[in-house]
This record gives C-alpha cells, structure tokens and sequence, in this order.
C-alpha cells in the first residue's frame, strides 16, 4: 500500500514572517454587527449543554425534571458533598500528573516522528507511514488484553505508568495531525537553512516547532483532555485507590451514591467539577492559536 | 539526539551524494522513537489480534483454531453484522461532511471578530469537554417526542415533528445532530491552520478584484486543505469507530430495533459482554472494519491528490 | 441510561450495587466487636466457626465501601478490627474487561463481589472455585439463605458464592389513581391478567393524541418476561441448561399478554415516547405509571427521595389463575461473594466471606444504615440480606413502623423471598447471552409489532440453542 502524498499544485513561495491577518481592534464596526449576532446566537446554542448541566448541578432534587432552567434556590450542598465524600484533589493531582507527562512526551516524540515524515526523504517512508497510519484503524477493543499482558510483563500494572508511557513513542493520530501542518511551512525557509549549513535537527528544533506552535497547542489542549477523560485505561490497570484518576475516581463515587437511588444533583456536580479544569486550561490556552506565529521572530 | 550537524566550512552547498545518504539517516532516526514503540507495544497486540480473528476465543481458555468459521458466520449467519455495518455508515456518511462544514463555518466565523474571542472559541469548545453521560439527559430531553423543546418549536411552526428518540428512522439523525457540538476539535484544527494563511495572498487577491467566496476558494481553502484532508480522514475514522454516542443516547443494543447498534458498539458486546466473551469473534469483526477503514482511507489519499496543497514539493 | 428500571438486565456494577446495598450516607461509629457472634434468634442457624488468625494480604474487588454505603462500610470496618492480621485492599470497580484482563494476566484477586446471574458464566469458565472443600472444612450451615439465592450461586451442583444481597420484584399501584378512575384498589388480583390489562387501559391518559400518563407498566420490556413466563408455569432452559426452551407455549402465552398490555394503553411506542427521558426509576413517584412491577428498593430509594407521602400499595404477582390469595411468586437477583481460582490467600478470602454473613455483623451494619438515616431525616428501611435470620432480625428488631403501606410492603418481603425463584438461565455459562436473545430477539420485535410473539420467541429459541451448543 502506498499512500500518496505527493502534491501537483506549485507552491508561491512566501515568507511566514508577513502571516497572519491580525484583526485590527478598530473602533466598533456597524458591520460587523451580523457577524457577532450570529456569534452569539450560535455560542449560545453550544454553551447550552454545559450550562444546563451547571443548573441541575445547583438545583434542589425534586427540581431537577423540572423545566424551569434557573433553580429555585442554589443548593451548593451539592459540591460540598462532592469534596467532602470524596478525595477529589488527591485524584486531581493524578490526573494533572497523567495528562501533563501525556502531552509532554507526546508533543516531543509525535512532533520529531512527524517532521521526518513530512519534510526529510528516506528509503521507506511511505510504506512506514502507512504502517503507522495502519495500526490507528483497528479498534482497540481486540488489542486491549495483549497490550495488558505486555505492561503486566514490565511488571507496570497498578502503577500510573500505562497511563502515559506509551506516548514516549509517539502517537499515529498526533503524528498525522503534525504532519499536514508542517507540509504548510515553505521549502525555501528549510533550503536556505540547509544552505547556512542547519542540521536536520536544527531545522526541526528552530524553524519547524516554532512555526507550528498553534498545532502543538492544540495537540497538548487534545492530548490532555483524552487523559483526564480516559476512564476504561485507569480502571483497567489501577487497584490502589490513591492513585486513581478523577475520571475513574468520580465514577466509583457515582456508584457509591447510586445506593439510594439516582442522585442527580450530585451527578452533575460531579461531572462540572470534572469539567471545570479542562474548560479553564482550554481558556487560557487558547490565545496561542492566534499568537502562535505572529510573536515567534524566525531565526535563519 | 538527531542532530547530525553539517560539516558546513566546507560545504556551502552540499554533494548530492552525501546529502542523501545523511538525509536517510536523519530520516530514520526521526522515526526511531515510533518504531521502537510499535516493536514493544503495537505489533504484538495487533498481530495477535489477527491470529485470534482465526480461532474460537474467550480469553479465558487457550485459543482454538478454526480457520476462516468466524468470517463466514459474520458475512453469512449474523443479522446484526450487516445491520450494524449499514448503520455506521449511514451514520458516517451523514456525519463526515456536516461535520466538517459547521466546524469550518464556526472556525472562519471566530476568525473574523476581532472581541471577546477567547470567550467565543471556548462557547463553541464547552460541548467536546462536557461528558457525554451527562449532557444525553439533555438530548434527550430536548428530543423527547412528545413534550421535548424541539418537537414543541416545530409543533409552533407547523412543521412535522419526528419522534427522534423512538423512532428507528430516526435514531440516526438524532445521534448526528447531537454529535455535531463535538465540533470543537476540528474547530480548533482549522483556526490553526488558517492562522498559517499568508496575509500577501490575500491582499493580492484583493487586488485583483477577487470577492469573498472568491477569495476562500482561491486563498483560503487551497492553503487549508492539507489540514482539511486530516480532519476528512480522522473524522471518517472515527465515526466508522463511533461507539459512546449510540450507546449513551440509547443503549448497548443501539436503541429501537437495533437502529443505532454500531459496529464497534457490536464488537465491544460480542467481546465483553456478559457471558459472551467471544474474543476470537470479535477479533474477525475488528479485522473486517479494519480492512473497510482502509479501503476508505487510502482512497481518501488517492483523491486528496486532486485537492490537497503542500508546501514540501517532494 | 434509559431503561435502568426493573430486571437490571442491562445490568451494571452500579445496579448490583444498588440492589445489595440500598443504602447512602455517613457510616456510623462501628462498635468494636469480639470475633464470635453470640445472639440467639429465633430460627435456629448455626453461628459459623471463625478463625480470627489468618492473616497477610487479601484483596477484594467490586465491593462499595464509601461513606454513602453504611451498610458495607461497617461491616468491613468491622472485619478489619476483628482480623488485625489481614491487610485488606478493596478495589471497588471493575468491570468483564478488567476481569479478563486480570485472568488472562493471572493476575485475579481473592474475592470478588459479583452478580450471582453470572456464576455459571465465570465458573464454567475457571474463574471461580467451588467453595465445598471450606463449608465442608467448617461445617458452614447455609440453609440460613434463601433457596432461589443458593441455586443461583450454585454450578455443576457445587456451591461457588455465599449470597449477600437479593432484589424481588412486585406490584406497586398508586392508589389515588385508582381512585380516580373508580377502581377500588382491593379488587385488585395479581393471578387475574386480563384483569390488570383491563385496568391499565382504564388508567392510561392522553391529550391530544400523546400520552401523558401510563396505566400500568408490566416492565415485560425490561426483564419482565423472566417474571411472567414463570408466573404462567412457562419454563425458560431445560434441568440441566442443555436445551433452550423460549417458545414454550407458556412462554409464547406471557408475552402475547404482555404485548397486548401494551395496545391496550396506546401502544409500544407510546409508552417510549412517554418513558424515553432521563426520569428511570423516578416514573412510578412521580406519578407518570399507575401501577409498575418494580424492586423492592422502590421503596428505600425513588419513593423517599421524590414522594415520601404517595398513597400507594405494594401487591405481590401470584401464579396465574390462582386467585386473589393464590400462590405468590417472583424473581430475584442479587450479589454473592465468590473466590477467585487465582486467589492467593483463599483462607483469608473464606473468613471475609464468612464473617460478613454472621448475623452480628449484619445487625451491625444495619446499624450503621439506620443512623446514617437518622442523621438526614430519612426513614430506614431493612436491606435484603440472602440471610433468612439477618432480614428478619433486621424487620423486627431495628425497622420502625412507617405506617400501613410500608408495614405491609416490607413485612411481605422475607415471605416472598421465600417462593422467589431466580432466573432460570442463570445456569447456563452464557446466560448473559442468553439474556440479550431474550430480549432482541424475542421481547422487542413482539412488542414493535415486527412479528407475532410466537415468530419472535421461536427465533430467540433458536438463537438461544445456538449460544448455549456452542460454548
């Protein structure tokens, strides 16, 4: 199998640092006026869901069918419950512990793997590639007891170690990912470095990875978000309740309080308490898409 | 750790030669790190999960072979086989291209304005970090038939109302409205590659009088498209993999007459159901879903041939 | 998600753990106990003999021991005080992919906590140990618990699980629906079937072609088939779970009615559109259903939580035919501890098993349920044991009376557990398959009208015959 990658457009080549449409923060525009009623009117369709689970969160219970959206009275019971039943900031802990040690192994091994795969030429690149592409089609269900077998081997189950090493050697959705944003950065920035004499490492380290900066943030904001989301992984391989993840650890407390019949309040105090994290690290992150190559100078 | 430095006093334009071979070299050491996790992690859980497709399993007895029996039972004695196949790609087909042009649309909206737009790209990220589990109630509720928010609008507006949740034609349709919130990490995909657009294009376009929709089809989506051609093939993927949306608007057996039983949701059963635990079956049916995702996808790059623009000219 | 409701067909770790425990809250002070349990009651068993000296490691999976569950916290808490040798490690969740995984890795614990519907699945398959060789070893006396709980936890006629929990199902009315309707709640007879359809279709209501209100739900939908079948004399799989008998025409009998059930008030569909919403177990309390077949935990969880005042009466289901005061019947289901092949420490396992089932210790954690009950203002309501002993010194020792309706309910209970049977699939080692067959292939293309009941139920049989000849 060979997958293509070969281009028949020709490519005007323009250097990067004149990028970037940055939107002049003029004076209110009358006419941008469609433009932000639709903005708002859509926002508010998709913040929707979550507002409406951050009101049943906060109802009382023989509200929570009810229709009306706002509660009666705010019943923050509801998330002391949560705190005090359950440790959920030693499980926070964890999780931030999983996720950050997955996006930092992932943006470096996925980011490098993806660099050759794009810009260097090797014997076997494409059938390489395409392996890689090959073994993120099959469902991980039937993979899932050999892999267990594997860790169990290293003598790592029951630690956090499953949780994130994998992605020391880098991800094939990652990789992927990386890999068509790097097409996009012009072969005359990297000619011109190789003519300065720049080693292929050099040009991956100082040219490639700052200019792609707003896809490595994207990768680290979807890479962390797949780890704190990931319940099926920590339950499978944890025993010792100290070292779940919230994900895991929110949902045997679920259990625990199904007990007495369905407490929906406190479902969804939980589920917002386990949002809110993912929601501010994406707000404080976000910028970088659009700052990402306008504030990075290029050096050669 | 590939830094293999050029030896650059002497060379100021390097000997084809040499520049390849040390090019190879650079090439493979790129990829070492995957390689060494594909020959610790990947290759025998995908090789035995290959083997296991061919013999009668439950993980808990030693595997029995039998050849080729679990692909013809699939493709010859399974009613649920070809039903989940049709409905994951009915599923996929709907959702592969809406999915892409809301996302697009909301990226090139949020790329407009110039206020409040951290505030606005997190609105439109909120639904693919808010749980599933917890925002099904809501859809269900919203969709319910008979006093749902939707069904009473479009009561309002005389306009025939679905019974989305009950009604097997429906099931679909309903899964693919609701999964389009999750827009959110294509959303940001597509507002980092539009922040790669050359402002010079633009404004040479401008000058040669090109409009709006012009200027997308010309500028915009040519420099777009290596990305757009990732978000087409990883969202083809994953809604040929779609498993959590059926099972939490509906529930393991995919809802009314099976109408959202999806393959995986059928493989996941056939795996670790309860007292099924036929691991050997479900290996077969992860091994034809394999070969369907990899038809579609080296087509998908065959034909992004046609469309899809790269820097790199090699 | 939906359809969390009776049978727990679409049973999760969540619903078993609901059905053992009823219950949520701070744990109470646990007393500080002796080994040996020494209350006399009145039906005589003989207190296990405990050995308080095993020690090392012990690991246990499945079990809920947060705060919110008084009633297995204490008694754990308790076991560890009694046995200072064991270092107990609880790992509450899991599920079959765990399970797997930790066989296939060998790498299982020594006790686990599980579903007895599932005992043939996991025993047939070398998971479990028999338990013989220790009640023999011990002399254990396990004609304490109930029979439909032991056959259940019963494969191949050895004993694999000690029951620790049930759930029963019968006939919950809201009587001030009836009363609207002019049915006088006393003429109801669980043994007259055209009778209850009769009734349903008098119950439900609609408005403008929608309805708003279900006359009674026989939950043949959700796992009620189990129930009906049997209520019909109809039988499910054949003495040694070889033969698969789905369209035994009893069988074909039961869901014909129960399907007819469903025309009578408005159709299957009807019934979703109105059920479809999040709402699960809180249907009946909220006055949406007239008259459900429900759990027993009906009572300690929805009703109390969303209409502690319903007016409502509990009715047990009698075989069909036998007359107001005929023979009750009902299925039950449950959890039961199990040792684990690769159990490491199975004397440990055994004590742990032993002692949580000591009619002390259940007192204990009844206790323990009753503060915590006391502590939030809600009223205590007996755990269903498996014990014969441990319910009924829980119902006259420590319940105080609530009042007619739920005097009657609860006093009722230990008497149906009594003729309570337990699924009869559950012998066979793909009786989760089975369950699915049942339900895919014979309920729901009945009840959508997509083949008569007979049709359905010949092809579930066949199905069935497939799934119970090819393991």
């Amino acid at each position: 199998m060979a997958l293509p990658i070969e281009q028949t457009n020709s490519a005007p080549a323009v250097l990067p640092t004149r990028r970037a449409p940055k939107p002049r923060k003029s004076s209110f525009n009358l006419g941008n006026i469609p433009l932000y009623a639709a903005l708002l009117i859509l926002s508010a369709l998709f913040t929707l869901p979550f507002a409406w689970l951050l009101m049943t969160s906060l109802k009382p219970p023989d509200e929570i069918f009810a229709p009306n959206f706002i509660p009666s009275s705010i019943q923050y019971e509801n998330y002391a419950d949560v705190f005090n039943k359950a440790p959920v900031f030693k499980w926070m802990v964890n999780s931030t512990i999983v996720s950050v040690l997955s996006v930092v192994a992932v943006l470096l091994s996925s980011s490098l793997v993806a660099y050759g795969f794009a810009r260097i030429r090797f014997r076997g690149k494409k059938q390489l590639f395409a392996l890689v592409m090959a073994t993120y089609l099959l469902p991980g269900s039937v993979t899932l007891i050999p892999t267990f077998l594997i860790w169990n081997e290293l003598g790592a189950v029951g630690t956090l170690w499953p949780l994130w090493a994998g992605n020391l050697f880098g991800s094939a959705f990652y990789i992927f990912m990386l890999r068509q944003f790097l097409f996009t950065i012009p072969q005359d920035l990297v000619d011109a470095a190789r003519v300065d004499g720049a080693s292929f490492f050099r040009i991956y380290w100082n040219i490639m990875l700052p200019l792609i900066k707003p896809a490595l943030v994207a990768v680290a904001i979807f890479e962390f978000e797949a780890k704190w989301n990931d319940f099926m992984t920590p339950l499978i391989y944890l025993n010792d309740p100290n070292r779940y993840t919230l994900a895991l650890g929110l949902a045997t407390f679920k259990n625990d309080f199904q007990a007495l019949g369905t407490q929906w309040s406190l479902l969804m105090a939980a589920s917002v308490i386990f949002t809110v994290p993912m929601i501010i690290l994406f707000f404080m992150f976000q910028r970088y898409f659009m700052e990402g190559v306008a504030t990075t100078g290029l050096k050669g | 750790m590939a830094d293999i430095p050029l030896d650059s006093a002497q060379l100021s334009v390097p000997k084809r030669r040499r520049f390849l071979s040390e090019e190879t070299t650079a090439g493979w050491l790129t990829v070492l790190p995957w390689l060494v996790g594909f020959a610790i992690f990947t290759a025998f859980p995908f090789l035995s999960s290959l083997y296991f497709s061919f013999t009668d399993y439950d993980v808990l007895r030693p595997p029995e072979w039998v050849g080729l029996k679990n692909y013809d039972r699939l493709l010859t004695d399974d009613r649920l086989f070809p039903l989940a196949l049709r409905n994951t790609f009915v599923y996929a087909l709907m959702y592969v291209p809406l999915h892409i042009i809301t996302a697009l649309g909301v990226a090139l909206l949020l790329n407009q304005a110039a206020r409040a737009k951290g505030i606005f790209r997190t609105a439109f990220y909120l639904p693919s970090v808010t749980p599933a589990i917890a925002t099904a109630y809501l859809w269900l509720w919203i969709l319910n038939p008979q006093d749902g928010l939707l069904n009473r609008a479009l009561e309002f507006l005389h306009i025939p109302a679905p019974a989305w949740t009950v009604d097997p034609n429906w099931t679909k349709p309903t899964i693919v409205l609701t999964a389009l919130w999750g827009l959110g990490g294509a959303m940001i995909m597509f507002l980092a590659a539009l922040q790669g657009v050359p402002r010079d294009l633009y404004e040479a376009a401008e000058l040669d009088g090109a409009g709006r929709w012009q200027r997308f089809r010309a500028v915009t989506f040519p420099m777009i498209s290596g990305v757009t051609f990732f978000v087409a093939t990883i969202s083809t993927i994953s809604s040929l993999n779609v498993f959590t949306q059926g099972y939490v608007m509906f529930d393991k057996d995919g809802g009314p007459e099976n109408s959202a039983l999806f393959i995986v949701m059928y493989l996941f059963k056939r795996a670790f159901g309860s007292g099924y635990f036929q691991m050997g079956y479900a290996s077969a049916i992860a091994w034809i879903l394999f070969l369907i995702i990899l038809v579609v996808t080296v087509l998908q790059f065959k034909l992004a041939k046609r469309w899809v623009y790269y820097e790199d000219n090699r | 998600m939906r359809r969390t409701d009776l049978m727990n067909r679409r049973a999760s770790r969540r619903d078993m753990l609901k059905q053992s425990a009823g219950a949520a809250a701070i744990a109470g002070a646990t007393a500080g106990m002796g080994g040996i349990p020494a209350v006399a009651l009145r039906q005589a068993s003989t207190p296990p003999v405990l050995n308080t000296d095993v020690s090392g490691d012990l690991v246990e999976w499945g079990f809920g021991v947060a705060e919110t569950n008084p009633l297995a916290r204490s008694r754990v808490e308790a076991f560890q005080e009694a046995y200072p040798n064991v270092n107990l490690q609880i790992v509450e969740s899991f599920d079959e992919q765990k399970l797997l995984t930790a066989a296939a890795a060998e790498q299982l614990p020594d006790v686990i906590w599980l579903s007895r519907f599932e005992t043939a699945t996991w025993a047939a398959r070398g998971v479990l140990q028999p338990l013989t060789e220790f009640i023999e070893r011990d002399n254990y006396d396990t004609s304490n618990f109930y029979e439909a709980a032991l056959r259940e936890a019963t494969f191949e006629d050895e004993l694999y699980g000690i029951p620790g929990g049930m759930d029963v199902r019968m006939l919950f009315v809201n009587v001030d629906h009836l009363t609207e309707a002019g049915i006088d709640p006393a003429t109801i007879d669980t043994s007259n079937w055209e009778q209850l359809n009769e009734m349903g279709a008098q119950l439900v209501q609609s408005e403008g072609g929608n309805v708003t209100r279900w006359g009674f739900d026989n939950k043949i939908q959700a796992g009620g088939i189990w129930l009906w079948g049997r209520a019909n004399g109809g039988s499910f799989i054949d003495e040694d779970g070889t033969e698969a008998t789905f369209n035994d025409d009893l069988v074909v009998e039961a869901l014909e009615w129960g399907v007819q059930g469903y025309e009578a008030q408005g159709g299957f569909q009807a019934y979703e559109s109105l059920a479809t919403t999040f709402q699960g177990d809180e249907q009946f309390p909220r006055g949406l259903v007239s008259m459900t077949i429900y759990e027993q935990w009906m009572m300690s969880g929805p009703l109390v939580t969303v209409a502690p005042d319903m007016n409502f009466l509990v009715f047990p289901v009698r075989e069909r035919g036998s007359g107001p005061e005929g023979q009750m019947t009902s299925f039950t289901g449950g959890n039961a501890w199990y040792i684990t092949s690769g159990a490491k420490n199975p004397d440990a396992a055994w004590e742990f098993i032993k002692f949580l089932h000591t009619d002390e210790t259940w007192r204990l954690g009844a206790m323990a349920v009753k503060a915590a009950r006391e502590s939030e203002n809600r009223p205590y309501f007996p755990s269903l044991t498996g014990s014969m002993t441990a319910d009924r010194l829980q119902i006259e020792e420590i319940y105080e009376p609530l009042g007619e309706t739920y005097d009657a309910a609860v006093a009722l209970l230990p008497e149906l557990l009594e003729v309570s049977e337990n699924r009869e699939i559950a012998k066979s080692p793909v009786a989760g398959q089975l369950d699915d067959i049942m339900q895919n292939e014979g309920v729901e293309p009945a009840l959508r009208g997509q083949s008569s009941a007979e049709e359905a139920l010949t092809t579930a049989d066949e199905s069935a015959q497939n799934a119970i000849d090819s393991f």
